[in-house]
């Protein structure tokens, strides 16, 4: 049987098809090894995740811009999606352990300032997510469960 | 003259300040500092112990000049051992709430030893813990082993639902059995599981080179467990799990030899179902990244 490096590797013969053929496996396998707080000790995976009450009023005016994440063009269109649902992200624990950094409130922390989500694929998964399932009419609630269910 | 003993001067300070620097706690130890960490499902244990070397000694227990049969005894030295949990465990089947605990063991010359966790942890190796009643007791067997010169905290065996954490030196060896709570169920209610069962044509987004766009998963319910494979096999994923982390969405956990599962893809992989008429009939699979994956949509 293949090993999970291979698998990681190599795509497989059928069923996962293209599944993993893709570079950012491997950014994402060295951004979690060099980041402690990023997806090593997700301190959420035995309890009910608490999230955030969006702030009110709150905007997307701290996200990161194109400008600023030059080196990291293919993250803009994602910081650009974030910005345009401050009060959804705002509303999302983000669970791969930035929650314990000083000054953080929600995902959408996540994407200000020093913006984690530039090297954390947890954070960039959970706003991914949170981006698509708002465009297909997702309520805050229904897209907290999904990014639960699969970063929880 | 006074030139040459300036120059000299010089170059002596110039040797000075190039004199590589001593780390300012560098101390030689007989039993230097160590620390074994072990992350399993979410939960942290470590084991922060100062390491006694044998050094040619050939009867490490039931000693009397040492470890003596009947001694209470910190497996370390110096201060004594302490272990930490972050969650709570089992320790040879006896609960360890999370905390911190110094580690003492009741030494014997036959049957099994005593680990004794005491929640004063900064406790010096000379002044063991009198019984009382916060302290947890566990049974600890003890076995042969090759021989190993530095006292040596391990994990030798590994498993999604804990492990063996060992304490070994010369060639005894202490061993506990770890058992952590699980983060996920994999088991499932057969009234729950039975709407997904079927078969479901298997599209892939993007198929990999002379891998098929399209295949068959099938998705049955045998021992508890929801469990789908692909027809032609996938030779990395066999049969696997559908682990539920949500309504409708899954995440496939893979098993070993033993028909355990050794791994769950989560977040890289999650079936995501769709109900018509309050039955499964589609579903998505994306990664971690979001992309699409493939789509499945059931077969008549």
């Amino acid at each position: 049987m293949m090993n999970r490096r291979a698998f990681l590797s190599v795509a497989g013969a059928v069923g996962a098809g293209a599944f993993l053929d893709r570079p950012l496996r491997r950014v994402r396998s060295a951004a979690a090894v060099a980041m402690p707080m990023c997806g090593a000790e997700r301190p959420t995976r035995h309890g009910p995740v608490v999230h955030p009450t969006p702030r009110k009023g709150i905007t997307g005016a701290k996200v990161m811009t194109a400008a600023q994440l030059a080196k990291s063009a293919y993250l803009i269109p994602l910081f650009d999606g974030i910005r345009t649902i401050p009060e959804v992200a705002d509303g999302i624990h983000c669970s791969c352990g930035c929650a314990e950094l000083p000054g953080y409130y929600s995902l959408l922390s996540c994407y200000e300032g020093d913006a984690m989500a530039t090297i954390c694929p947890i954070c960039q998964g959970a706003g991914r997510l949170a981006v698509r399932l708002h465009g297909e009419g997702k309520t805050l609630e229904q897209i907290r469960i999904a990014v639960d269910a699969q970063f929880g | 003259m006074r030139h040459a003993l300036r120059a000299t001067s010089i170059a002596g300070l110039v040797a000075l300040l190039m004199l590589p620097p001593e780390p300012a706690g560098a101390q030689i130890r007989a039993s230097e500092l160590g620390t074994m960490t072990q992350l399993i499902d979410g939960t942290k244990l470590s084991v922060t112990y100062s390491r006694p070397r044998a050094r040619g000694r050939t009867r490490l227990f039931g000693n009397p000049v040492a470890q003596h049969w009947g001694e209470v005894w910190t497996p370390g030295a110096n201060w004594a051992t302490v272990f930490e949990v972050s969650k709570d465990i089992t320790l040879n089947g006896r609960p360890v709430p999370k905390g911190k605990y110094s580690v003492w063991m009741v030494l014997r010359e036959t049957g099994d030893w005593t680990t004794v966790l005491d929640p004063n942890w900064h406790i010096f190796h000379m002044e063991p813990p009198d019984s009382n009643a916060a302290q947890i007791r566990i049974a600890t067997p003890i076995s042969e082993a090759p021989y190993m010169d530095v006292l040596t905290w391990s994990m030798p065996e590994l498993s999604a639902g804990g492990g063996m954490l060992t304490m070994q030196w010369g060639t005894t060896r202490a061993s506990l059995k770890v058992g952590v709570t699980p983060s996920l169920e994999v088991t499932m209610p057969e009234a729950e599981a039975r709407p997904y069962v079927g078969r479901y044509e298997y599209r892939a987004a993007k198929p990999a080179p002379g891998a098929p766009a399209v295949s068959v998963l099938i998705v049955t319910y045998e021992n508890r467990t929801l469990k789908a494979r692909w027809e032609p096999n996938d030779d990395y994923f066999q049969t696997f799990a559908l682990i539920r982390v949500g309504p409708d969405i899954f995440a496939p956990g893979i098993y070993d030899k033993d028909g355990v599962v050794y791994e769950v893809l989560r977040p890289d992989m999650m079936f995501t179902f769709r109900r018509v008429a309050g039955r499964p009939v589609t579903f998505e699979v994306r990664l971690d990244d979001d992309a699409l994956e493939a789509t499945g949509t059931r077969k008549p």
